[in-house]
């Protein structure tokens, strides 16, 4: 029996997965996409926010109705979409690759010329005692239980650890009619965790503010501006919190322990003084039954390792990160890489990101495409990346550079 | 399905689409729910957030990432252990169990 | 803080903050020895909760320096860090697999028997 060989399989169909495959099928490469989820769109299904200008009008960024744009897209343009396949390995085969996947009930392989990685980002977990009960999940968690499977995640809330997504999706939680009470630091495990570190995380909400047009963050980072810009601000940071759509925002209170006999009943808060140090003996016990857990994302890119690609440490792209170049092209053959595999940025960027690596994909397949396109399909990119809806780490930009030069050494 | 837990009407993705309602069993009792939902969710949305019981300690876990990573939400589902209760589309009749070092050996 | 040290790392295999803290003070100092000694990463989810944590705790440990290379070159197993160490990475299966599943697959399946003539 002789099965068919791929021009592409994409693994992955969130936005940079499904924006690629469909332009590499446009310029008529055969092109197979797996995904483990029951619906496409990955990390899109759930996202919801307010765009620039919402307050005069009325706009939101639905991720749901974008996944459904992007998918029809791409079954219009002949792409092959398989759901509830998830990938367990990559291997080499006479100069192509064998893409195993799993579905609930079987198993099956695919052989394609190319295989594009676009597993996206996952959440970095933020471990605190107590974090193990039931109630308590990651913020990510919530926000789907919440947007797309419409169910209350609890009743009464904390978020824990404080930056644009936790904000982002505490914020969801209220109109999908969660309390939620505050949002608070983590504490910090490790001793020397820039997530817990009220300094830090100041510094930070004032440095990306400015980037942010929903006007209820802009307010915060104001406020927060106010402060002044130092290495200190944070002390002026008021200690009840700052408001922000009904919820406080407590960057100088920690959840220092989440509690409950066997279920997540309450979280134990203190609050923190100017060094950053917990009052223990001014700790107290808000009950709550969810505990939202926000430690940040980073690049999902385990298939790469699988792979053999090779990897830099990258802290501003959010950790490991498969090195690549201008092709998106990986130091595996034949292996390409685009989304937050690639960094942590938002869904606006992995969506153009995944445009230009399919027509990268198609300009290597010696498929009809032209590198003018792919020039002005990087122009746009670079466009989409200044003025995107979000922006999750202030020095993206600096990581990719770094990135960029990584690569060019390893070249030489 | 009344439970309050439910988001019925929400501000920006407006009422709750109607599907239909299948029924399940969770340790016995039989309970209802929204066809090819998460059974995670569906449990969820009865109150249920205590999904097995850790090997090492016997202490109950629940669900924590939601999109199949961290194995935590393993349940007994149909006779099979292991299955991730996050991702499992619900279906009518399914008979889904909290996992634990007693309920695998019950099995055998 | 010391209730901090029972925060649980790992959850699939209940490895605690002390536990890690203690492979080390015992001389299992480097990120490899440190899960062969604890089973950190080793549960149902294989690392994919704990990793960045245990990378965290690990780096604080010995004290980050800044020899971030490209690694991870050799070996799918294991991921450059700012300690000196590879720490472990990822090798196939990334997901839970039956035997049944793997059996299904020609690509695995061994090779027939070579013909013996009597």
């Amino acid at each position: 029996m002789t099965r068919p060989l791929w021009d592409l399989v994409v693994v992955g169909a969130g936005p940079a997965g499904l924006s690629a495959a469909t332009v590499a099928a446009d310029r008529g490469l055969s092109v197979l996409v797996l995904d483990e989820s029951d619906r496409p769109g990955g990390r899109l299904c759930g996202q919801l926010h307010e765009r620039p200008g919402a307050n005069r009008g009325g706009c939101w960024w639905n991720g749901l109705d974008v996944a459904e744009q992007l998918a029809r897209s791409a079954y219009d343009a002949k792409v092959k979409i398989e759901l509830r396949q998830a990938v367990w390995g990559l291997f080499r085969e006479r100069g192509d690759w064998i893409v195993a996947t799993r579905s609930p009930d079987s198993s099956s392989s695919h052989h394609s010329k190319r295989v594009l990685l676009a597993t996206g980002a996952g959440e970095d977990p933020l471990p605190l005692p107590g974090w193990e009960l039931p109630g308590v999940m990651s913020v990510g968690a919530a926000q789907v239980l919440a947007n797309v499977h419409r169910v209350k995640p609890g009743r009464r809330a904390v978020v824990v650890g404080i930056d644009i997504l936790s904000l982002t999706i505490a914020r969801e939680l209220t109109l999908a009619g969660v309390d939620v009470l505050a949002v608070v630091l983590p504490p910090d495990l490790s001793g020397q965790d820039s997530r817990a570190d009220p300094a830090d995380v100041v510094r930070r909400l004032v440095g990306l503010a400015r980037f942010h047009p929903s006007p209820v963050l802009r307010l915060l980072g104001r406020a927060a501006q106010g402060l002044g810009a130092g290495r200190w601000a944070h002390r002026f940071y008021p200690q009840q919190g700052l408001p922000a759509w009904g919820m406080r925002v407590r960057a100088r209170t920690a959840c220092l322990q989440v509690v409950g006999r066997d279920e997540a009943e309450g979280v134990v808060l203190a609050p923190l003084d100017r060094y950053g140090r917990p009052v223990s003996h001014q700790a107290y016990t808000l009950p709550v039954d969810l505990v939202c857990l926000a430690g940040g994302l980073t690049p999902l890119a385990e298939l790469a390792a699988v792979a053999g690609c090779r990897f830099a440490h990258i802290p501003e792209l959010g950790g490991q990160v498969p090195l690549h170049g201008s092709h998106y092209e990986t130091t595996a053959e034949r292996i390409y890489v685009a989304g937050n595999i690639t960094g942590v940025e938002s869904a606006e960027v992995a969506l153009a990101q995944g445009t230009a690596a399919g027509l990268a994909i198609a300009l290597d397949a010696e498929a009809k495409a032209s590198p003018e396109e792919l020039v002005t399909a990087l122009k746009r990119l670079k466009r989409i990346r200044v003025e995107a809806d979000i922006h999750f780490l202030e020095t993206v930009d600096a990581g990719r550079q770094e990135l960029a030069r990584r690569w060019e050494v390893q070249d030489a | 399905m009344s439970d309050d837990r439910r988001v019925n009407r929400h501000p920006v993705l407006g009422p709750l689409p109607e599907v239909e309602t299948v029924t399940f069993r969770f340790e016995g009792e039989v309970l209802a729910g929204r066809v090819a939902e998460p059974v995670a969710a569906a449990l969820l949305a009865h109150g249920i957030r205590t999904l097995r019981y850790s090997e090492p300690s016997g202490r109950p876990r629940g669900l924590y990432c939601a999109i199949g990573h961290c194995m935590e939400c393993r349940m007994i589902i149909d006779g099979l252990a292991n299955v991730r209760a996050c991702l499992t589309p619900l279906r009518q009749g399914m008979q889904v169990r909290r996992q634990s070092l007693d309920a695998l050996a019950s099995d055998r | 803080m010391r209730e901090l040290d029972t925060t649980l790392i790992c959850r699939c295999e209940e490895v605690c903050l002390a536990d890690l803290k203690a492979a080390f003070e015992q001389g299992f100092s480097t990120p490899e020895l440190a899960k062969r000694r604890t089973r950190m990463m080793m549960g149902p989810c294989q690392g994919r909760l704990c990793q960045t944590s245990f990378q965290r705790v690990v780096e604080a440990l010995l004290g980050a320096v800044d020899t971030a290379e490209s690694g991870g070159a050799d070996s799918a197993a294991s991921l450059p860090s700012r300690v000196g160490h590879d720490i472990p990475g990822s090798r196939p299966p990334v997901r839970p697999l039956t035997v049944g599943q793997i059996a299904q697959l020609e690509e695995f399946a061994p090779p027939a028997p070579p013909e013996v003539k009597p």
